[in-house]
């Protein structure tokens, strides 16, 4: 035990005792203080233990073979992730997963057996940054880098191969009918390709605080969803029915895409809403959210601790859902904007607040100009989306020129304003200093205060985030 | 009530898209008659644009390919993804390099080459391209003429039969050599030849004499041989050469130049040359 969080057992112990016992306690004094405090305690430890169990289970295979040359087969459960100078896949031999640095001209496709020989390794730590907890989040526990390949045998997964095949044809029409930086660019909002993004690129985005929408994630998937939901609607169909073909779409678009798990994460959480459509019952965006992620926590509970994605994503959301209301009773009156755009405004800047201490501790840069970038971003790129999909269905087909001339120039204006916006002295601040744990929970319990002390003045039901209120209207209104 | 928002969105939408049409029509495709000639700066390499301005470009070498595509970004037009012809005067890593991202990413209508084969890697990707796509391909030699849509003409000068069952390791003696003719206009393109090439071409009794010459080789001292240069005579001189351990371009060149207007992408950045066929100017 304890080979990845180091916890002590006694403290394990300690924290489950005082779990249970402030639980004891509230049953027979019924205070709510120490249901909360041992529903807490208990969860913690928990989720300390099964990380810990699941890890243990994972990592034992090959651990007596290390640092010596050796012969193995293995499938291939990633797509092709490029590199600058080299492409790297996820293989697995038997339940261990393995990370497979190649040539960057080496083509190997999801469920292909290959023959490697070479030496595994335990990752090394890279200055600072843990990367053995950041892939151990995927169950990822050795690596092998740049060993003999051999396909020893074809992918036998149709479905998949059919999507990879596709994507190959998208990708290859994306390079040859958009420049280089628009190229690159479409390809990681619509594909979820960022191995290309270069160093520039990479800063300016964040700068500008728009790293978000290089990641395929639920804003990109909402668009994806809205589209396809619309569609059925106006087709003729009922909520419910429209609700279960679009599920389906969903998790054939993650297939598509290849299981990036901020997508998995965003499929999900669209899944659970539409499910809860079709159940009858009133959405409440936080309770679903806290189910998602309790869900995704006892698949993978390394998630919370390594995964920033994760962090992030859940942050965010949350953070719209609590402080949204806030700043619509604020903003809302006094700005006298139409509502999709204080919409826009707000989702900013509540997202924005809840994330800053996981942006600042792990890229050291905070961005200053983001809520004003990602105001006219957001306004824009719904539409860049919308037709940026619709271009690469049509794409895997035809060659759809004239599409191409109007995404063109739409992708080079959102490029060229975060470049801008991106380049200023003040566009963000760099902070190297580590932040404190002390300061986190300063910061996140300050945030809580005014959450609840504004929930008990206004007491109002908090509204969902703004792209699903589509939805909420739908309900309203039948 | 609904509807301002999305108005107002379309509008913005459309004013924009206003902007970067008419950006693209001030940017110079203008089908001007003019005929353009860009040595584009890619570092320790050969890369030269031609531009007809009625929409055709004719690309010769890529350079490494560290940043050709952004450079053909700039002075194509966002919609024009399509360069007419791509020559590669030989298999050099410095000229081919960047035409492999070329043909990547535009659509190539005919590639020529002197069919000069190589053993490398970058020559392997460039075959299995010209495989993989849809273009024509021809195999340059003496007396071929390439016509643009203004009048401008490239006659390929040498070699003076096909290379393709040629073998050599000595590559840049065995470039293509290009002549562009503008009505009074002439431009003459040696890609790497050195002083033997340079001797082929003499005794060969080929009207070298030319306006501007592209100095052979980056500038290294065993290019751009006193007697060829004399028997071109040019009045413009171009060195394509960027940082190099080779010491490209030689000072012998540079002191050979000293009497002509010399113009170098390392200094420079692009150089770009404009002509009507009678005047020439150079920058923008």
């Amino acid at each position: 035990m304890g080979l990845w969080f180091n916890v002590d057992l006694s403290w394990l112990l300690l924290f489950t005792g005082l779990g249970l016992l402030s639980f004891f306690i509230y049953i027979f004094k019924r205070k709510f203080l120490f249901l909360l405090v041992g529903v807490f305690l208990l969860a913690m430890s928990m989720g300390a233990w099964w990380a810990e169990v699941r890890t243990d289970k994972l990592n034992s295979l090959y651990g007596k073979e290390l640092s010596k040359e050796i012969e193995f087969e293995a499938r291939v459960v990633s797509e092709k992730e490029t590199r600058a100078k080299y492409s790297r896949y996820v293989v697995e031999v038997g339940d261990d997963r393995v990370l497979l640095s190649a040539d960057k001209g080496a083509i190997y496709k999801y469920g292909d057996v290959l023959t490697i020989t070479g030496t595994l390794e335990i990752p090394s730590e890279i200055d600072d940054f843990d990367y053995q907890g950041y892939l151990a989040k995927d169950d990822i526990y050795y690596q092998v880098r740049f060993p003999q390949i051999g396909l020893k045998e074809d992918s036998p997964e149709k479905l998949i191969n059919f999507a990879y095949n596709t994507k190959t044809k998208i990708r290859k029409r994306i390079t040859r009918n958009f420049s280089e930086k628009e190229a690159i660019f479409l390809k990681s909002i619509i594909l979820g390709d960022k191995g290309l993004i270069g160093e520039e690129f990479r800063s300016k985005l964040s700068r500008s605080g728009t790293s978000h929408i290089v990641a395929i994630s639920g804003l990109h998937l909402s668009v994806f969803a809205i589209f396809i939901f619309g569609g059925l609607l106006s087709a003729g169909l009922w909520r419910k029915h429209a609700s279960v073909v679009t599920i389906i779409f969903l998790i054939l678009f993650a297939i598509f895409i290849g299981f990036k798990a901020s997508l998995v994460r965003a499929v999900f959480m669209a899944s659970l809403m539409l499910i809860s459509l079709i159940l009858g019952k009133i959405f409440q965006g936080e309770k679903v959210l806290v189910y998602a992620a309790f869900l995704m926590l006892v698949f993978n509970p390394l998630l919370l601790r390594y995964d920033v994605g994760f962090q992030m994503s859940f942050l965010a959301v949350l953070g719209i859902f609590l402080l949204k209301p806030i700043f619509d009773h604020i903003l809302g009156k006094k700005l006298k904007l139409p509502q999709i755009l204080s919409d826009i405004l707000t989702v900013t800047i509540s997202a924005q607040i809840f994330t800053l201490p996981i942006i600042v501790y792990n890229f050291g840069t905070f961005s200053l100009v983001a809520p004003v970038v990602n105001f006219f971003v957001l306004l824009i790129l719904p539409f860049v989306l919308g037709l940026g999909f619709l271009w690469a269905l049509l794409a895997a087909f035809i060659n759809p020129y004239f599409l191409a001339l109007i995404l063109g120039p739409l992708l080079r204006g959102i490029l060229n304003f975060i470049y801008w916006t991106g380049s200023f002295k003040w566009s963000a601040i760099e902070i190297t200093d580590n932040i404190s744990l002390f300061l986190f929970i300063i910061y996140y319990a300050f945030l809580a205060l005014v959450i609840i002390l504004w929930k008990r003045y206004y007491k109002k039901h908090l509204t969902p985030l703004a792209l699903w209120q589509v939805w909420q209207y739908e309900k309203d209104t039948i | 009530m609904k509807k301002t928002p999305f108005r107002i969105i379309i509008s913005i939408v459309l004013i924009i898209l206003n902007f970067f049409v008419w950006q693209s029509v001030f940017d110079g495709n203008d089908g001007n008659g003019l005929l353009k000639i860009i040595f584009l700066d890619v570092g320790q390499g050969d890369s030269i644009l031609i531009d007809d301005s009625f929409g055709n470009q004719v690309l010769i070498d890529g350079g490494t390919g560290e940043n050709i595509l952004e450079k053909l970004d700039k002075y194509l037009p966002f919609y024009d993804r399509t360069i007419e012809m791509v020559l590669l005067t030989h298999p050099d890593y410095d000229h081919l390099g960047g035409l492999l991202k070329v043909l990547e990413s535009y659509s190539v209508d005919t590639f020529v080459y002197s069919g000069l084969k190589k053993d490398s890697n970058s020559y392997e990707a460039l075959i299995s391209l010209l495989d993989e796509n849809e273009l024509e391909i021809t195999i340059a030699k003496q007396g071929q003429i390439i016509e643009l849509g203004n009048g401008a003409k490239l006659h390929v000068l040498y070699p003076e039969d096909s290379l393709e069952n040629f073998e050599t390791e000595k590559f840049n003696e065995y470039s293509i050599i290009t002549k562009l003719v503008f009505d009074d206009f002439e431009a003459l393109l040696p890609g790497d030849a050195g002083f033997p090439l340079e001797v082929r071409l003499l005794n060969s009794g080929i009207d070298l004499s030319a306006d501007l010459l592209k100095i052979g080789h980056h500038g290294s001292r065993y290019s751009t041989h006193s007697l060829f240069l004399m028997k071109v005579d040019p009045d413009v001189a171009v060195i394509s050469s960027g940082e190099n351990s080779f010491g490209h371009p030689h000072p012998d060149v540079l002191g050979k130049l000293e009497d002509i207007l010399t113009l170098r992408t390392d200094t420079e950045g692009d150089i770009e040359v404009l002509t009507d066929g009678k005047k020439v100017w150079i920058g923008d």
